[in-house]
């Protein structure tokens, strides 16, 4: 009798959880485009919010930077945005970094995190993000962990602070680095 | 007689059993959700949609699932209406899922909805479970959005896009931070007992 009611149950579990997988693949088959467009949306926003003068977005099939340059009407290039990943206190964190064509950072904003709300998460802010503004690769540090750093960290959260100030130096090393590469002949294919 | 029945299980969520006021349930997404008016309609509907569907499925299902397993099969079920909701909120109101953030997907442990599939719709009819979750549901939406409006009203003045002061209204800020939720909360339980107090006296 006991056993019976073993396998019942099991059985029971194992249909209920097979239809409830099946149903939300449907559902997620539906929305998925929809969830694609409105993140898109998103991201162009954020694009045009960094350079207000942009006209053309093109997005440059590079193997591991997502790279968009930015030109104005006349095709002149304005500057490039990079998508960056970093890890954070709450896990992944996806970055934007926007760059003048001279080098420095012009904008950054953070398009997804998982940071803790109320500490971490205030590196989402325009506060905190302002700090970046018109910097260059030996000034994006921490204040307290490195001379020359121009981050202030927000007090309670330094590991999120960290995670962003580092992904934004790297995001623009790898832009600097792999802009001195376009010329050469490898690039061609 | 059997209308009675039905008509009570739809008012017992609504105010004598309230969730928030009577049973203390579901206070996290409450004090947070609560700071602004729009959040805390949408909150009350996707809460509402997440209770009826699982509250059906659960009452249809009742004479199914063995007991030993049946709370992993409420919570698969509670499961599968949170990540709908979910998705479709991603998917036609961004703004809304961004500014719920984790509090939607974390409808599904939410002790109000499985609390109502453990202690109603696994031992009533569909008709009644239908009943008791949009009763529940309302009742937890009357109460955010109650509270939405006492504490956006007064700390940020505005309701949605109503502007309800002049252009000199200073924000009674505390209402709109975290204080001020549990605050209005404190208030709002003691109004409802002082209130059923008086009715039995």
């Amino acid at each position: 009798m006991k056993k019976s009611e073993l396998v019942q149950g099991v059985v029971v579990l194992l249909v209920i959880t097979i239809a409830a997988g099946l149903l939300l693949a449907q559902v997620y088959a539906i929305t998925l485009p929809r969830i694609e467009e409105q993140k898109r949306k998103e991201t162009e926003n954020l694009f045009r919010e960094m350079f207000p003068e942009g006209v053309r977005f093109e997005k440059e099939p590079r193997a591991q930077l997502s790279v968009t340059r930015v030109y104005d009407g006349q095709g002149n290039h304005l500057g490039s945005i990079v998508e960056q990943r970093a890890t954070g206190y709450g896990g992944l964190l996806v970055i934007l970094v926007g760059v003048e064509k001279d080098g420095a950072v012009r904008k950054v904003k953070i398009l997804q995190h998982n940071e803790t709300p109320g500490l971490g998460a205030k590196v989402a802010q325009e506060n905190f993000l302002k700090q970046f503004e018109r910097l260059g690769l030996e000034n994006l540090y921490l204040k307290s962990e490195q001379s020359g750093g121009r981050i202030d960290a927000i007090s309670g959260a330094t590991i999120s602070s960290r995670a962003v100030t580092e992904g934004v130096r790297k995001a623009l090393q790898s832009l600097l680095s792999s802009g001195a590469k376009e010329t050469s002949p490898e690039k061609m294919q | 007689m059997k209308k009675l029945i039905q008509w009570q299980s739809f008012s017992n969520g609504l105010w004598k059993e309230n969730p928030v006021l009577a049973l203390m349930l579901g206070l996290c997404p409450l004090l947070a959700i609560s700071s602004s008016v729009t959040d805390s309609l949408g909150m009350g509907a996707a809460f509402t949609f997440v209770l009826l569907g699982s509250n059906l499925m659960i009452s249809c299902l009742r004479r199914l699932v063995p007991n030993q397993v049946r709370i992993p099969v409420f919570i698969v079920i509670i499961a599968t209406f949170g990540t709908i909701t979910d998705y479709t909120l991603a998917a036609y109101l961004p703004e809304l899922k961004r500014n719920l953030g984790v509090f939607l997907p974390l409808i599904v442990v939410n002790c109000i909805v499985l609390g109502r599939a453990e202690a109603f719709a696994s031992r009533n009819n569909v008709l009644n479970s239908l009943l008791d979750g949009l009763g529940m549901g309302l009742g937890f939406t009357l109460i955010i959005v109650l509270m939405a409006v006492i504490r956006e009203g007064l700390g940020n003045g505005t309701l949605g896009p109503l502007k309800l002061f002049g252009q000199n209204y200073q924000p009674f800020l505390i209402m709109i931070l975290p204080p001020g939720a549990f605050l209005v909360l404190g208030f709002l339980i003691a109004l409802k007992n002082s209130l059923d107090r008086r009715k039995k006296c």
